[in-house]
């Protein structure tokens, strides 16, 4: 394991922010850490990395117990925080150098890594600009640069795509992929759950300071009721058609509302072929139809009642 | 290290309100003094003044008087010796300007407050404080004491004869700019107050991230430490420059002093802006009117205001002239215009340092144990 936390306890004056969690994360995989807005996930990542005092629990990171004095730990960890902390006086280039030279101190090699890490986030042509002349993704991408120059181990972004342009997006989270292909075991914070469906080996669903589920996206997924959404767009439906299909032994639940008609099923058991014949055979209209699969919000949803978006 | 050094220094120097503060403001400062004082000691353009004295036993007083009265370019008063019921009416009936009372206090009675009568409470001011300057040499250095020693000060002659020639124009304006040196070397306070949010987790997320790497804190703050005084040695320098060579401010021969004197000011001041950061737990902008407050009354004590404020303070509350920083600085360079015998200085300068040192170490202990409960 590289890093565990067991039985992890804070408080923020009376509010438990963290309630016995558990994290253990395994060498070369991508953890994702998902739930909403206060739900313990910035604060685990803190206490992680000793920022952050704790009443209760053990951290570990390769091996060693981690704390504030523990460089021999540090200089294999690479951050990138929710956010942007670079220095405003010094351009794109200095500013990787500067963070990098405080891990490596051979000053070729570091010299080398920056221009690596330029690189790999795509900030070459920007390297005499200073942050306040780029733009919220290119400030992401010299964020993360700024954090991984010095090829870090363990690799921890806190959600590095807030505020972030879809393209600007889609560019860190390939730069993800691409450093765990190259070794780098990493935790990836987030509300956002695409985001941990498209990258993450093994998730950890979290509210409230605990955690509420675990596993890969099938894992999650199937240990849910749902197992698929059907969804009709349709002008109008009568309450008996409704009641009908709320009735049938493969639906979860069912309900009609702003024109669109939603089914939840609990087995796929070619319910939409059936639903299809019957609508054939009562001369019900439709627009569209169309299935999905379900999410981790419904994951989410189903455990706690609650979105995982506010 | 060096590569830390010079990545800080570049953060540093961009600090254009920092800049203004320590640099700007004390060289405008210095410069705006310098034209209201320029002609403080021209006596060209002034008018023999009309007084009325009374003499009630004051001799070292009535020699000044006498003094200022005799015939010449030098003349200044007019003076006509009554009793103080005539004197009171002369002053009613605007025959004479105002009344020279010549008692163990001297003071000036006047009926309007004009051009003139400032003159004439200067005159008593300067006796007051000259008279101080006497008595603390008497004390201090008996054996430089003579018979004409009244007279001689008056002329200034004595500080020029006896106390070697590191004595220049002697002005009554360089008390002024003495506590500008002082401000300059006090603002060093914001200096050591941006290096240390720096590295406090809780107050940038700059911080945060330089809390995270593996390089110790201490290192940090040392060489930030260093940047700052390798800025505020720069910024020493173009102001003194500045005073010397545009204004024509004269710091007398022992200048090697001068600027020791100025560096353990600045060590001093840089230690106590990080020990700020340290301790407070109230914001930046806070910590920031702390400091420039602090700098400000600490040269208002030391005369930056009212020139006469260190004699007061003297005569009312002596001990502070070894706990208020600028007034350590100003007296240090007093001392050096006017005494021979400079061994008081390198207490001042030892006292400096002492309040340095005893910044960093209390600054070094927080920090040692600084864990956040939040951030």
């Amino acid at each position: 394991m590289i890093v565990e936390i067991k039985d992890l306890v804070k408080y923020y004056g009376d509010f438990k922010a963290l309630d016995h969690f558990n994290l253990e994360v395994k060498d070369g995989e991508i953890l994702g850490l998902l739930g909403p807005n206060g739900s313990g996930k910035t604060t685990t990542i803190n206490c992680l990395l000793a920022l952050l005092t704790h009443e209760e629990g053990t951290i570990k990171i390769f091996g060693k117990d981690m704390t504030a004095s523990s460089y021999d730990i540090k200089k294999d960890i690479g951050v990138v925080m929710q956010n942007v902390a670079v220095f405003e006086e010094l351009t794109v280039f200095q500013n990787v150098d500067y963070f990098c030279g405080l891990y490596i101190s051979d000053r070729k090699q570091c010299q080398q890594y920056v221009e690596e890490a330029l690189t790999f986030v795509g900030l070459n042509d920007y390297k005499k600009k200073y942050p306040k002349e780029l733009s919220g993704g290119l400030l992401r991408r010299l964020n993360i640069a700024c954090g991984i120059a010095h090829k870090p181990k363990l690799i921890i972004l806190d959600e590095p795509t807030v505020a972030v342009d879809p393209q600007s997006r889609n560019h860190i989270l390939e730069n993800i992929q691409e450093l765990n292909k190259k070794g780098a075991t990493i935790v990836y914070t987030t509300h956002y759950m695409e985001e941990v469906e498209q990258l993450c080996d093994r998730i950890i669903i979290m509210d409230s300071g605990k955690e509420i589920a675990s596993g890969t996206k099938e894992v999650l997924k199937n240990s849910i009721q749902v197992k698929e959404k059907i969804k009709f767009e349709m002008d109008a439906l009568e309450d008996d058609v409704l009641v009908y299909i709320k009735g049938h032994k493969d639906v979860n639940d069912a309900s009609f509302k702003n024109q669109l008609l939603e089914i939840e099923v609990t087995k796929n058991n070619g319910l939409l072929l059936e639903l299809l014949s019957y609508f054939k055979e009562n001369k019900i209209d439709f627009n569209k139809v169309y299935s999905e699969t379900p999410t981790l919000n419904d994951v989410f949803l189903e455990i706690t009642g609650k979105e995982l978006r506010d | 290290m060096f590569h830390i050094f010079k990545y800080r220094f570049i953060c540093f120097i961009k600090d254009k309100t920092i800049l203004f503060w320590s640099l700007l403001f004390p060289i405008g400062l210095a410069t705006l003094f310098f034209f209201a004082f320029s002609n403080l000691g021209s006596e060209s353009n002034l008018d023999v003044i009309k007084v009325a004295v009374v003499d009630n036993g004051n001799k070292d007083f009535n020699a000044v008087v006498e003094e200022l009265s005799k015939e010449g370019d030098n003349q200044i008063l007019d003076a006509t010796y009554t009793s103080e019921k005539k004197a009171k009416k002369l002053v009613k009936d605007g025959e004479v300007e105002a009344a020279l009372v010549s008692s163990d206090k001297p003071t000036v009675l006047y009926r309007n407050d004009t051009l003139e009568t400032q003159i004439l409470k200067e005159v008593v001011q300067s006796y007051l404080r000259i008279n101080a300057t006497v008595n603390t040499i008497a004390n201090e250095n008996p054996q430089k004491m003579n018979d004409m020693v009244i007279t001689d000060l008056i002329e200034n002659k004595v500080l020029v004869k006896d106390y070697g020639s590191n004595a220049g124009s002697s002005d009554p304006t360089m008390q002024y700019f003495y506590t500008i040196i002082a401000m300059t070397c006090m603002y060093g306070g914001f200096w050591g107050l941006k290096s240390i949010s720096d590295t406090q987790a809780n107050q940038s997320d700059r911080a945060i991230r330089l809390n995270i790497a593996p390089t110790h804190k201490m290192k940090l703050v040392f060489i930030d430490y260093l940047v700052t005084f390798t800025l505020m040695v720069v910024e020493l320098a173009i102001t003194f420059a500045y005073l010397i060579l545009v204004l024509g401010v004269d710091f007398g021969s022992y200048f090697p002093q001068v600027i020791g004197v100025s560096l353990c000011g600045v060590l001093m001041s840089l230690g106590m802006g990080i020990m700020i950061g340290c301790i407070s737990k109230l914001k930046e902008n806070t910590n920031i009117t702390i400091i420039s407050m602090g700098s400000l009354f600490s040269c208002f004590l030391a005369g930056m205001m009212a020139s006469n404020m260190p004699y007061i303070l003297n005569q009312s509350v002596p001990f502070i002239k070894y706990i208020n920083p600028a007034t350590l600085i100003t007296n240090s360079f007093n001392m050096l215009y006017y005494y021979e015998d400079i061994s008081p200085v390198y207490i001042n300068m030892a006292i400096l340092v002492g309040m340095g040192i005893i910044a960093l170490i209390i600054s070094y202990n927080v920090l040692r144990r600084k864990a956040y409960a939040s951030i």
